[in-house]
C-alpha cells in the first residue's frame, strides 16, 4: 500500500504522464512528423526507460536511450553479517562455542533483515547514416552500470569433503562498456561489411572478505576460526573483448547468392591475483607463479553460406561452420591453500590450471521444395565434428537430419517435422582433466576423481529424436484454432551413471476470436512434461566403496508446467474507447524419485511447487485527433512451496549458516499510465 | 512575370494531381479506401504520400470492375495469392539495406516468411519494432518461448508474463533477418551473445568451469525455467549429472536429507552453490574447486 502510495503521488508530480513500477515505463510519447521524427518514451518510476529517436528516413538516425533494470533476488533473509564495502563483519561480542550453527549462541539475537538484488542502469547511443549511394556506418556505444548485491556462499574452513559456509549478500558494482563499429557497403548485386566490437567489463571490487563466524574445528591449522580468522574470495575480474568482423554477400545469377564473414576476436584478463590465503598463521612458503593470470581466448569464427533457387519452386542452402577458441592462457602449478584453514599445499600437490578450448566445424545443408498447390516440403542436413583440450572426450562427431512438411488448403495450415541425431563421441577418459590438472609423476594409474563409469553428458554418445505437429484454423466468422505438440527424447546409452535419458512433451491449444472489428478475445494452454533419469554411486574414500554396485542408486526428476493465457480487448463507445483484460499463469510443479542400493537409506522428496500469476486491466481513452491515454492496473504473483528453503533456518544446517528467506515469493500491483499525443 | 510564375505553379499543380488522380495514386485509392493510420508512418507521411502503387503495384485493372461487377484485385496482394519472394522484393526495394546478409538460408528465410508476416504496414506502429510489442509478434509462431518466458524464472521478456516483466526484447538477442549463428543469435556464438549482459562471466578465469567458455546452454535454458537461474534442470542433481566424486558429489540426496530427517548441506539452501560459488569461474589462486 505504501508503495501504491509513493506511485500515485509521483503519478500525479508526473501530470498525467506515465508511471510504472515493475514494468516497461512507456510513460508519454511524441512524434514528429516530416523529415525527421522525434520519439521520446520516459519518466516511468521503477524502472524508468527514456528513448529519444531522431530520424531523418532513409539518412540517418540518431538514438538515445536509457533504461534500468531492476532484479531481485533475495527477499526477506536473515543475517548476522554487517556489510560494509567489502567487508563482512561479525557483530560485536559474537561468540562461536563450535564449529556449526549450533556453536552460535548469539545468531538468533544477531540476525537482521537483508534483502539482495541488483539495478542495471543503461546508456545508449546509436548513430547510423548512410554515406552515398552505397556506403553506409552504424555505430552503437553502450555503458551499463550495475549496482546492488548478490547472495554468494562464503567458504570458511574444510575437513575432508565437510566445508563450513555462509550465505551473504555481497555487494556488486561494476561497468560494462561496448561499442560497434560496422561500415556497410551495398551495392546491390554485393554487400560487403567490416565490423569492430569492443566490450569492456570493469568490477569496482576485486575482493569480498569476511569474518569466519564459525570456531575452528580441530582439524584446521591455527587462525583459521572465529575470532581470528578472516576469509577472502576473488570477485569476478576486469576483462575486456575485442573482434574484427568481415563479412561479405554476393549474389550469383537469378537465385543464387554467396555470403560469408569471419570474426577474430581476442578475450584478455589480467587482474592481480589475491594472496593464497588472508590467514596470517598459515604457512604459504611458495609463492605465486606470477602476479597476474596473463589470461588470454582467441576466438576465430567463420561461416560460408551458398543460397539456390534453381527453380520457382525450390530452395536449396548449403553452409559451413569453423568456429574456434582458442585458450592462450599459461599453465602453471598452483600449490594452493584450502578454504583458509589449511597450511599451504606441498608442491606436488599443487593443482595445475586447464585453459580449456574447443574447435567446432559444421556442414549443413537444407533444402525446400514447394509442391502443387500450397505444400512445401523441407529436409535438411547437418554434421558436427567437435574437439576439446582437457576434456575427457577428445571430442565427437553429430550428424542430424531432418524433414518437413508445411502445408495449407484453404482455411486449414499444418506443420510436420522429424528431427533425428546421434552423437559419437571419441573415446571417453574420465581421468583426464584429473591427470592434467595435477602435477605430472603423482597420480596413480588408478587414481581418478569422478567415478569411471561416468559419462558427462555434454561429452557422451547421445542419439536424440524430435518430433513436432501444429494445426491451425482459420474461420470466416473471425474464430481461429491452433494446436501444437511437440516430444523430444534423449538416450545415453553409453552412460553408466550420470545423465541416462531426457524427454520434453509438450502440447499447446490457442484460440483467437474476432466479432467485428471491435472485439478481440485470445487465448492459450500448454503443458510441458519433463523427464530427466540419472544413475550414480554413492561412494567414499573407504576400500571398495566405488565398485560397490549396492551403492547405486537411481533418480529421476519429473517436471510438468502449465501456463496458459487470456486477453480480451474490446472498444466501446464512439469514441472506441478500448477496455482489456490480459492474464497469465504458469504453475510447475516437480517430483523426485530416489532408488537406491540395499547399502543406502532413502526417503521420499516432497514436490516442488511454483506459481506465477499476472493480470493487467487496461483502458486507452481517445480524445481529439492523434491523442489518447492509457490507464491500466496490473499484478504479479509468485507463490511456491520448495524444501530445499521452506523451514530451512539460518542454522538449519550445521555446515552452513543460511539465509533462512523461504520459498521465494513476491505479490506486485501496480498503476501506470500512457499519454500519447501524435503531431 | 509573378503571373506568369503564378499560372505555371498552378498548371503544374493541377497536372500532377491529375495524374495522381489518373495514375492510381492516392487520391484515387482513398476514394474506396479510408485513409488509416498509414498517414502517420513512413509511409504515408514522408516521400511516398499517396503512393499506394509502389507496393500494390499499378493494378489498373483494379480502377474498372469486372464482369461480375467486382473488382479485380490489386497487383500485388500481401497474401497467399502473391508469391512471397514477389512480396519481398516490393519491401526490399527500399530496404535493402536493413536486411543483413545472412537473410538468406536463414530460419525465416527458409520458412518462407514475408515481411509482412511480422511487419504491420498501415499501423503507425509496427508492433514488432516497438520493443514493448514485439514480443507479441513473435509469440504468434514462437508459442513455446511465450510458455517459457512465463515461468517462476526466466529472463526479463516484455510480455512475457503478460505484465511484469521489464527490460529485454527478442531482438536482444536473435537477429530475425539472419545471422550465421546457430539459434540466429546477435553475436558470433553463443556465449558472446550472453556475455553482451553478463560480461562478468567471460573471463578467462585461473581456474575455468570447462562447460561454461564453451556453451552457456549446457546448463541454462536460456528463456526460462521452472528450476532456480534459468538452469535446465534441479540442483544438486544436475551438478552430479558431471560430478560424481567421493563423498558428498556422489552422494544419492532424497529425503534422509531434508527436516525432520536430516539436513545436507549439498541438497538444502543453495545446495552445492552454499560452497561452490563461483561456479563460472574463479580467479584466486586457492580456488581450483570454484568456491573462493
Amino acid at each position: 500500500m505504501k508503495r501504491l502510495a509513493v506511485l500515485l503521488s509521483a503519478l500525479a508530480l508526473s501530470v498525467g504522464a506515465v508511471a510504472e513500477e515493475g514494468a516497461s515505463p512507456t510513460v508519454a510519447e511524441l512524434e514528429f512528423g516530416g523529415a525527421w521524427s522525434l520519439t521520446a518514451r520516459a519518466l516511468g518510476l521503477d524502472p524508468r526507460w527514456l528513448r529519444f529517436d531522431l530520424r531523418d528516413h532513409g539518412v540517418q538516425r540518431v538514438t538515445l536511450a536509457y533504461s534500468e533494470l531492476h532484479s531481485a533476488s533475495l527477499r526477506g533473509g536473515r543475517t548476522p553479517f554487517r556489510v560494509e564495502g567489502t567487508h563482512a563483519s561479525l557483530p560485536a561480542g559474537w561468540v562461536a562455542t563450535g564449529n556449526t550453527t549450533a556453536g552460535m549462541p548469539g545468531l538468533g539475537d544477531s540476525l537482521r533483515r537483508v534483502d539482495a538484488g541488483t539495478e542495471r542502469q543503461r546508456l545508449m547511443l546509436g548513430f547510423q547514416r548512410t554515406l552515398g549511394p552505397v556506403w553506409s556506418v552504424d555505430t552503437d556505444l553502450r555503458r551499463e552500470v550495475r549496482q546492488g548485491s548478490r547472495v554468494r556462499g562464503l567458504m570458511s574452513g574444510i575437513t575432508g569433503g565437510n566445508s563450513r559456509a555462509a550465505l551473504v549478500a555481497v555487494p556488486v558494482d561494476d561497468v560494462t562498456d561496448v561499442i560497434d563499429i560496422k561500415l556497410t557497403r551495398d551495392a546491390g548485386r554485393s554487400q560487403f561489411s567490416i565490423a569492430w566490437h569492443g566490450a569492456s567489463y570493469q568490477n569496482q571490487f576485486d575482493s569480498f572478505s569476511w569474518a569466519v563466524p564459525f570456531a575452528a574445528h580441530p582439524a584446521w591449522a591455527p587462525g583459521a576460526g572465529h575470532p581470528d580468522a578472516i576469509g577472502r574470495m576473488a570477485l569476478e575480474p576486469s576483462n575486456r573483448f575485442h573482434q574484427l568482423t568481415v563479412a561479405g554477400a554476393l549474389r550469383v545469377g537469378q537465385g543464387a547468392r554467396i555470403t560469408g564473414d569471419v570474426a577474430y576476436g581476442r578475450m584478455r584478463q589480467d587482474e592481480l591475483f589475491l594472496p593464497y590465503s588472508e590467514n596470517p598463521a598459515l604457512v604459504t612458503t611458495a609463492p605465486l607463479p606470477r602476479p597476474s593470470l596473463d589470461g588470454r581466448v582467441d576466438s576465430l569464427v567463420g561461416n560460408l553460406r551458398v543460397t539456390l533457387q534453381p527453380n520457382p519452386r525450390t530452395q536449396i542452402a548449403a553452409s559451413v561452420r569453423y568456429d574456434t577458441l582458442e585458450n592462450r592462457t599459461a599453465q602453471d602449478e598452483w600449490p594452493y591453500v584450502a578454504a583458509d584453514s589449511q597450511f599451504q599445499r606441498a608442491e606436488l600437490a599443487a593443482r595445475i590450471n586447464l585453459p580449456y578450448g574447443h574447435r567446432e566445424q559444421r556442414a549443413e545443408l537444407a533444402v525446400s521444395h514447394r509442391l502443387p498447390g500450397r505444400t512445401r516440403l523441407t529436409a535438411g542436413w547437418r554434421h558436427q565434428d567437435i574437439r576439446r583440450e582437457f576434456a575427457e572426450s577428445r571430442g565427437a562427431t553429430e550428424n542430424t537430419i531432418r524433414v518437413g512438411l508445411r502445408s495449407s488448403v484453404e482455411t486449414v495450415a499444418f506443420s510436420l517435422d522429424y528431427r533425428s541425431s546421434s552423437r559419437n563421441a571419441r573415446e571417453y577418459d574420465g581421468r583426464v582433466p584429473y591427470v592434467a590438472g595435477r602435477v605430472p609423476g603423482t597420480v596413480g594409474n588408478s587414481a581418478f576423481e569422478n567415478h569411471p563409469l561416468l559419462r558427462r553428458y555434454n561429452l557422451t554418445d547421445r542419439d536424440r529424436e524430435q518430433f513436432a505437429v501444429r494445426m491451425d484454423w482459420s474461420g470466416s466468422s473471425g474464430l481461429s484454432l491452433g494446436a501444437n505438440a511437440q516430444r523430444a527424447e534423449d538416450r545415453y546409452d553409453d552412460a553408466f551413471f550420470g545423465l541416462n535419458r531426457g524427454r520434453v512433451r509438450q502440447v499447446g491449444i490457442d484460440a483467437g476470436y474476432q466479432l467485428g472489428d471491435r472485439t478481440q478475445v485470445s487465448a492459450w494452454i500448454a503443458r510441458d512434461a519433463f523427464l530427466t533419469g540419472q544413475r550414480g554411486r554413492s561412494f567414499t574414500a573407504a576400500p571398495g566403496t566405488a565398485t560397490d554396485p549396492d551403492r547405486d542408486w537411481s533418480f529421476e526428476g519429473r517436471d510438468r508446467v502449465d501456463s496458459h493465457g487470456l486477453s480480451f480487448n474490446t472498444a466501446i463507445g464512439e469514441q472506441a474507447t478500448i477496455v482489456g483484460v490480459d492474464l497469465v499463469r504458469s504453475h510447475a510443479r516437480s517430483r523426485f524419485d530416489t532408488v537406491v542400493g540395499p547399502a543406502l537409506t532413502s526417503a521420499p522428496l516432497p514436490e516442488v511447487r511454483s506459481r506465477v500469476d499476472g493480470y493487467s486491466l487496461h483502458a486507452t481513452v481517445p480524445f481529439g485527433i492523434g491523442r489518447s491515454l492509457r490507464l491500466a492496473l496490473e499484478h504479479e504473483r509468485l507463490r511456491g512451496t520448495d524444501f530445499a528453503t521452506d523451514g530451512v533456518l539460518p542454522d538449519t544446517l550445521a555446515n552452513v549458516l543460511t539465509l533462512g528467506e523461504g520459498t521465494p515469493r513476491y505479490s506486485m500491483t501496480w498503476v501506470t499510465a500512457r499519454f500519447r499525443h501524435r503531431f | 512575370m509573378k503571373c506568369v510564375t503564378g499560372t505555371l505553379l498552378a498548371a503544374l499543380v493541377l497536372t500532377v494531381a491529375a495524374v495522381a488522380d489518373q495514375g492510381g495514386g492516392g487520391l484515387t485509392c482513398t476514394t474506396c479506401h479510408a485513409p488509416d493510420e498509414i498517414r502517420h508512418t513512413p509511409h504515408g507521411s514522408g516521400g511516398l504520400t499517396g503512393q499506394c502503387v509502389a507496393c500494390h503495384g499499378d493494378s489498373v485493372s483494379h480502377f474498372a470492375r469486372g464482369p461480375d461487377g467486382v473488382r479485380p484485385p490489386t497487383d500485388i496482394l500481401y497474401d497467399y495469392r502473391t508469391p512471397v519472394s514477389a512480396q519481398n522484393a516490393v519491401c526490399l526495394d527500399c530496404h535493402r539495406g536493413e536486411l543483413d546478409h545472412a537473410w538468406h538460408g536463414s530460419a525465416h528465410h527458409q520458412e518462407s516468411l514475408s515481411c509482412t508476416a511480422c511487419h504491420t504496414i498501415h499501423q503507425a506502429e509496427d508492433l514488432v519494432l516497438a520493443r514493448e510489442t514485439q514480443p507479441v509478434v513473435c509469440f504468434d509462431c514462437h508459442q513455446r518461448t511465450r510458455a517459457e518466458l512465463s515461468r517462476a524464472s526466466r529472463h526479463p521478456v516484455h510480455g512475457s508474463v503478460g505484465v511484469g516483466a521489464v527490460g529485454l526484447t527478442c531482438t536482444d538477442c536473435h537477429a530475425p533477418h539472419g545471422s550465421s549463428t546457430p539459434g540466429e543469435l546477435v553475436r558470433a556464438t553463443e556465449n558472446q551473445t550472453c556475455y553482451d549482459c553478463h560480461a562478468e562471466k567471460r573471463g578467462p578465469f585461473l581456474w575455468e568451469h570447462a562447460p561454461v567458455q564453451e556453451s552457456c546452454g549446457t546448463c541454462h535454458a536460456p528463456h526460462g525455467s521452472n528450476h532456480a537461474d534459468l538452469l535446465v534442470a534441479r540442483t544438486p542433481w544436475l551438478c552430479q549429472q558431471c560430478h560424481m566424486a567421493q563423498f558428498h558429489p556422489s552422494t544419492a540426496f532424497n529425503g534422509t536429507g531434508i527436516p525432520p530427517a536430516g539436513a545436507a548441506h549439498s541438497l538444502l539452501s543453495r545446495n552445492c552453490m552454499n560452497c561452490h560459488t563461483q561456479v563460472h569461474g574463479s580467479n584466486h589462486p586457492s580456488g581450483p574447486g570454484q568456491a573462493r
